[in-house]
């Protein structure tokens, strides 16, 4: 009795993290999708203007926004979906290579 | 001349500064390849910046720009932007925690540990090897021209600096840095030039601004209103396939060897973190001003001889002397930057992976290792400098080489996204993609030079309906069905031969496929 006891204890973090993954992971997925599809600017492709601060063509102007937009990416992926268990190798010797 | 003593002053101070890292150099391969994996977060992005801008990105970036258009900048600017973080994230974190924990110091040792191979490394290394000499002779080309261009008379146009003198200036500094102080000199100059191109592009801008007759938006509404500029300020002279399929175009920078082997010298995986945040705005603050000054200098300047030049132009034309100077240390800045890290990286190749590999490190031990490295150094650049002489004159044939090299390192990404993430994958499928992509690129180098633009090379049927496969676009360059450009097939060929290869024969062993994907 007491051993099932802590074995539920122990699953509650685990099951929520999994579920957070499950639903984090599709939606990241649809993210960088999103970013990418937003690259292909076909309404901008014959425009000229508006042109921003009077003298940034809109199509040139779009593209600086969406350099930015993927340095935003960048920062959610790393926050959200950075590689787990890489830093353990920071301290870790390196192991020897077998010769092929 | 002010500009002159400018730069070469700069260039003092560069080999002054890679060369103290000859003082902390130890004598064995991890410390002069790759730093003994020691750099730090802010070192390795300003480094790994460097390793990837070349002079394109300053002189290559306003020349296209003034021939085709604001659309360079999304065309291969902000494709870059979103792919190559990715890249790094996905794929270079991983990298560097292989590197760290088994010890791997290039692509080709990691692949030949991973796939239990011996030969197929060798035969991937020659194929890096062959795409990333023509590189490293069109930089030290580069250096060449540029140092011509900054140092020309405005009035007679004849250069202080000749052509022959700046290739050897530029390969003499570059030389110094890696043979005294191997991965560390190179990064710790990397930090100077790197902050230096970095600031170039703002810098640029502000100050002819200041001299110019009309103001920015004169100029751009004046191209905008005419009919035969118009395709300056848009894109509607760029074909909306190429676009696309150019962004597949930045999955070359984690292929290619000197990118690699700077992902192995991080300290810690955090360092990537602040990269691949950090670069997409970096990007944007060397690219946006280049191409907005190469559609300026087409409204300022008008036609002139050589596009490439019209940045330099710019400056001789609006900037003072001494800014000038600066500027185009700047310039010089991103030649060497990345000069510096593919001499390193084909230097830590052929040690590794040929030398070391078939039983010279045995022999010799990791002292000697390290002269080797630096007696190859030495050579290469002496090799690259006689190239850049005897063929300056075929350029354009090193320019055309570089591009497709380009093709063919992105076509390689699907070999090391199956090494790292499918434990299916066989040396098979691997040897498979890379004869493919050899095999591409020869026939693709052959067609372009037997055949006129508008040539079809392969079509499937005749007639009205027939569809052409391959022909070359009105550049001259091999197109693919409905004008994509060949990295397209290439990249979906090579993923298709790593696929089907490795279906059909028998995996790694288990104790290989533990250590890599059940640790």
């Amino acid at each position: 009795m007491r051993i099932t006891r802590i074995k539920v204890r122990m699953q509650k973090p685990d099951t929520k993290q999994r579920k957070e993954t499950t639903y984090q992971s599709p939606l990241l997925f649809l993210l960088i999708v999103a970013v990418y599809a937003a690259h292909q600017d076909v309404w901008n492709w014959r425009k000229a203007g508006p042109m921003l601060f009077g003298f940034l063509p809109v199509g040139l102007a779009y593209h600086a926004a969406y350099s930015m937009a993927a340095a935003v990416l960048m920062a959610i992926l790393v926050k959200c979906a950075w590689p787990k268990g890489l830093d353990k190798h920071e301290t870790a010797p390196p192991e020897p290579q077998r010769p092929h | 001349m002010i500009p002159v003593v400018v730069i070469l002053v700069y260039l003092a101070v560069i080999a002054f500064v890679g060369s103290m890292a000859w003082r902390r150099a130890k004598e064995n391969t991890e410390d002069f390849f790759l730093a003994n994996r020691s750099i730090g977060p802010i070192f390795f992005f300003l480094s790994l910046f460097a390793t990837n801008m070349t002079a394109f990105a300053i002189l290559g970036s306003s020349g296209q720009s003034y021939r085709q258009g604001i659309g360079i900048y999304g065309l291969m600017a902000s494709s870059s932007c979103f792919v190559i973080p990715l890249t790094l994230f996905f794929i270079g974190t991983r990298l560097w925690a292989i590197g760290k924990k088994f010890g791997h110091q290039t692509q080709v040792s990691f692949f030949r540990d991973r796939w239990e191979c011996n030969h197929i490394g060798t035969v991937i290394f020659a194929l890096s090897a062959a795409m990333l000499v023509p590189y490293m002779i069109i930089s030290i080309m580069g250096g060449g021209t540029v140092l011509a261009g900054i140092s020309a008379s405005p009035e007679t146009h004849q250069p202080l600096i000749p052509y022959v003198w700046g290739c050897a200036i530029v390969a003499i500094v570059v030389t110094l840095n890696v043979f005294l102080g191997g991965m560390r000199g190179t990064v710790w100059v990397n930090v100077l030039q790197t902050i230096l191109f970095l600031c170039f592009g703002a810098v640029a801008v502000a100050v002819i601004s200041q001299k110019l007759p009309k103001t920015f938006a004169d100029y751009m509404s004046g191209l905008a209103a005419d009919e035969k500029t118009r395709f300056l300020v848009t894109r509607e002279k760029m074909p909306p396939q190429a676009f696309w399929s150019y962004t597949l175009i930045p999955l070359s920078s984690i292929m290619f060897p000197h990118m690699a082997i700077m992902c192995f010298s991080a300290r810690r995986v955090s360092a990537f973190k602040q990269t691949v945040v950090a670069y997409p705005i970096a990007i944007l603050a060397i690219w946006l001003p280049c191409v907005f000054l190469g559609v300026l200098g087409f409204a300022a300047l008008g036609r002139i001889p050589d596009p490439d030049g019209v940045l330099l132009r710019m400056l001789q034309t609006y900037a003072p002397a001494w800014l000038a100077g600066i500027l185009g240390a700047g310039i010089i800045s991103a030649v060497m930057g990345s000069d510096a890290h593919q001499v390193l990286a084909l230097s830590t190749m052929f040690t590794k992976d040929v030398f070391a590999h078939y039983g010279g490190h045995e022999k010799f031990g990791e002292r000697r290792s390290v002269h080797f490295a630096r007696g190859f150094i030495v050579i290469v650049t002496v090799i690259a400098y006689l190239v850049a002489l005897a063929l300056k004159e075929k350029q354009g044939i090193f320019e055309i080489a570089v591009r497709y090299a380009f093709s063919g390192f992105a076509a390689m990404a699907p070999v090391m996204v199956a090494a790292l993430f499918w434990r299916r994958s066989t040396k098979w499928g691997a040897l498979a993609a890379t004869l493919f992509v050899a095999a591409f690129l020869v026939w693709t180098a052959l067609m372009q030079t037997g055949h006129k633009a508008g040539d079809v090379l392969w079509q499937l049927g005749g007639g009205k309906d027939a569809i052409k496969v391959f022909f070359l676009n009105p550049r001259g360059d091999v197109a693919f069905w409905n004008g994509y450009m060949t990295v397209l097939p290439m990249v979906l060929g090579s993923a298709f031969c790593v696929a089907l290869f490795s279906w059909l024969t028998p995996p790694p062993s288990q104790p290989t496929l533990a250590k890599y994907f059940d640790a």
